[in-house]
């Protein structure tokens, strides 16, 4: 029996007794003060969530010329071809591969590296014993987290650029070379074809994250109970088997979960970064360096721009990161009984 | 003293109390090594500052020490229009972005919070979707030239404000306050809008907090919203936000008008821009530290 009120009346109800819309219905009734809440935010989700899927429609054309006619009425032009799909693994085939093999490289190396460094830095934290330098550290550490990627590259950029960079100047005092080096160059130090793209792409991407996805460990840490560890000690463990047989068993489902969802954002290498490194650094690099997200940018937008050919590219980069993360999303709740939703 | 069980006592204690040799060193090498990772993030920046402190004619000097003290640079970057005009259109987008971002989605979420709320589930996937598929950029760009927004503060701003992230992370907050509170409140006869304002809203004031905070930063900080959809070329200068000016100015040639101000501290120049755009960070970030906690303890918990 469900007791419904319905302003100063209330009535008594026998859900079995009601079929579906009329059990529908009353809970509409008793709902209705906020079903309105949804709107604003249901209304922004069809606008910008729904509505451009119309227009996925230019994929399927021979070309699409913004010159003289509306979107709408270019949209509806009699040109539709299916010769974008085929351009993606024939003949622009060689670019978009390059693309897809610089984002896997570079993420594959940021999860086997900075992932474990953030949680090695976790660990670390946590065996701080005074709580006010532990917090002092924590807050010093993720404060790179909050600044923004022209911010963190022109700090680098100030270190280590060819003219009066920080790094070059160092160097040249101590007197380990004699010119400065372009370090964003192709070639650095006459060897041909060797740059540090990639390094730099990294080594940023941890300076300005690591800090800031240990407190996701930390945390998790911090909430092992504290028994285990005197259990332990009494039983004669040092701190380095404590970490291997304690600390890292106990926060194992929680390095699963954040493995996972990793894995989940993979083809998508971070566009603010890697665009505006590419910006700065050797203009021959950009074009070997592009990362998926800032090859689907210029293609969409850039210079020589191909409407088509971009919104094919970003239907196929769509469907992937769909698959991974609705794959990832099932791993994660069949093992950790958690995921995104 | 002489009583034995005191002393067996204390030596026992002291026995215990007293950790390896290998601890000790270990706790002392630990110490040392994040100490080191502290400083490696702290040069970087105090370098950035002392950049912004110096003239370009000794910035061949600058370590982490400004050489040249001046206030020039600063000086330069507030009397430049573009300067304040983008930093306008940041405070004007982000403080939209933060206010009805936060307020629709909680919106949303307070229903769909509801164990029997009609539709539920059916609502929940319409709004999963459009989190897991996006169209992609060409045809966000088409639909804002539809919509005549492309190109203005506008198309940044509306579509930095539907974030079904952040709806998650209030639903699952509103689905763990106390049930006994909100049913206490039913049976007071409080109806289900009093209940969201004078109840739920000041019970969620840490999440909303930590929301808040997140906004803030990831608007004041992103610039690839406003390079795709209002763009780079100089008639768009007057709607770009301060990253993209920012972004704008990392790619100056010094090489284009070697006398100019600009070129010749373009260093320098550069590095004041970025300290001004942190300052805002920099502020709230002590305020708002103590709640991101409790934002990534729920985050995680979802």
């Amino acid at each position: 029996m469900e007791a419904l009120r319905i302003g100063n009346k209330t009535r008594k109800l026998n859900p079995k007794s009601m079929n579906y819309f009329h059990r529908v219905g009353v809970k509409i009734k008793k709902y209705a003060s906020i079903f309105w809440f949804i709107i604003p935010g249901a209304f922004l989700a069809i606008l910008f969530g729904y509505l451009p899927l119309i227009f996925i429609l230019a994929a399927f054309k021979s070309d699409f010329v913004l010159a003289i006619n509306s979107p709408l009425q270019e949209l509806f032009r009699n040109n539709w071809s299916f010769i974008q799909f085929t351009r993606i693994f024939g003949e622009d085939s060689e670019m978009f591969l390059l693309a897809i093999s610089n984002t896997l490289i570079i993420n594959a190396i940021n999860l086997v590296l900075v992932f474990p460094f953030s949680i090695l830095l976790a660990i670390m934290l946590s065996e701080v014993k005074s709580t006010f330098t532990s917090k002092l550290i924590l807050i010093i550490l993720c404060l790179p987290n909050f600044l923004s990627w022209p911010t963190v590259i022109g700090i680098w950029n100030n270190l280590f650029r060819d003219q009066n960079g920080v790094i070059n100047n160092l160097l040249m005092n101590i007197g380990l070379i004699k010119e400065p080096i372009y370090w964003f160059g192709d070639n650095i130090g006459g060897i041909g074809g060797f740059n540090l793209f990639k390094f730099f792409a990294i080594v940023m991407n941890a300076w300005k994250g690591s800090g800031w996805n240990s407190i996701m460990f930390y945390t998790a840490i911090m909430s092992i109970d504290k028994s285990y560890y005197e259990a332990s000690e009494i039983d004669g463990c040092n701190k380095v088997k404590q970490i291997w047989y304690l600390t890292l068993p106990s926060i194992l489902p929680i390095i699963a979960l954040m493995f996972i969802m990793n894995i989940t954002y993979i083809l998508s290498s971070g566009f603010e970064e890697i665009n505006l490194l590419a910006n700065i650094s050797d203009p021959n690099l950009k074009e070997r360096m592009k990362t998926l997200d800032v090859y689907l940018y210029e293609v969409a937008l850039g210079a020589g721009a191909d409407m088509s050919f971009a919104t094919a590219l970003g239907i196929f980069n769509s469907t992937v990161s769909l698959i991974f993360m609705i794959g990832g999303n099932a791993i994660s709740k069949k093992l950790l009984h958690r995921g995104l939703w | 003293m002489n009583n034995p069980f005191i002393t067996v006592k204390k030596r026992h204690l002291r026995k215990l109390i007293k950790k390896p040799t290998s601890d000790r060193v270990l706790n002392g090498i630990n110490l040392i090594l994040l100490a080191l990772f502290c400083l490696l993030v702290i040069i970087p920046l105090l370098n950035l500052l002392s950049f912004a402190f110096s003239t370009g004619s000794r910035n061949s000097e600058v370590t982490f020490l400004p050489k040249g003290f001046t206030f020039d640079m600063f000086n330069y970057v507030i009397h430049d229009s573009a300067f304040w005009r983008s930093l306008g259109n940041s405070v004007i987008i982000t403080v939209f972005v933060t206010i009805f971002s936060n307020l629709f989605m909680a919106m949303a979420a307070y229903p769909l919070s509801k164990p029997d709320f009609p539709f539920k589930r059916t609502i929940m996937v319409f709004f999963i979707i459009t989190m897991l598929f996006s169209a992609g950029i060409v045809p966000t760009v088409l639909l804002l030239r539809a919509l005549g927004i492309y190109g203005t503060i506008w198309s940044v701003m509306l579509l930095s404000i539907n974030n079904v992230y952040n709806m998650l992370l209030y639903k699952s907050f509103f689905e763990g306050l106390p049930k006994e509170t909100l049913e206490a409140a039913e049976v007071d006869g409080v109806s289900n809008l009093q209940m969201f304002l004078r109840i739920v809203l000041p019970m969620s004031l840490p999440v909303f907090a930590s929301c808040a905070f997140f906004s803030i930063v990831g608007t004041w900080n992103s610039y690839s919203g406003a390079l795709m959809f209002i763009g780079t070329t100089s008639d768009k200068e007057a709607y770009w936000p301060l990253a993209l000016y920012i972004y704008n100015l990392l790619q100056v040639d010094p090489s284009s008008d070697p006398t100019s101000f600009l070129n010749m501290n373009l260093t320098n120049v550069q590095s004041a821009s970025i300290v001004i755009s942190v300052i805002p960070i920099l502020v709230i970030y002590p305020f708002v530290i103590r709640y991101i906690k409790s934002g990534i303890t729920l985050g995680s918990e979802k």
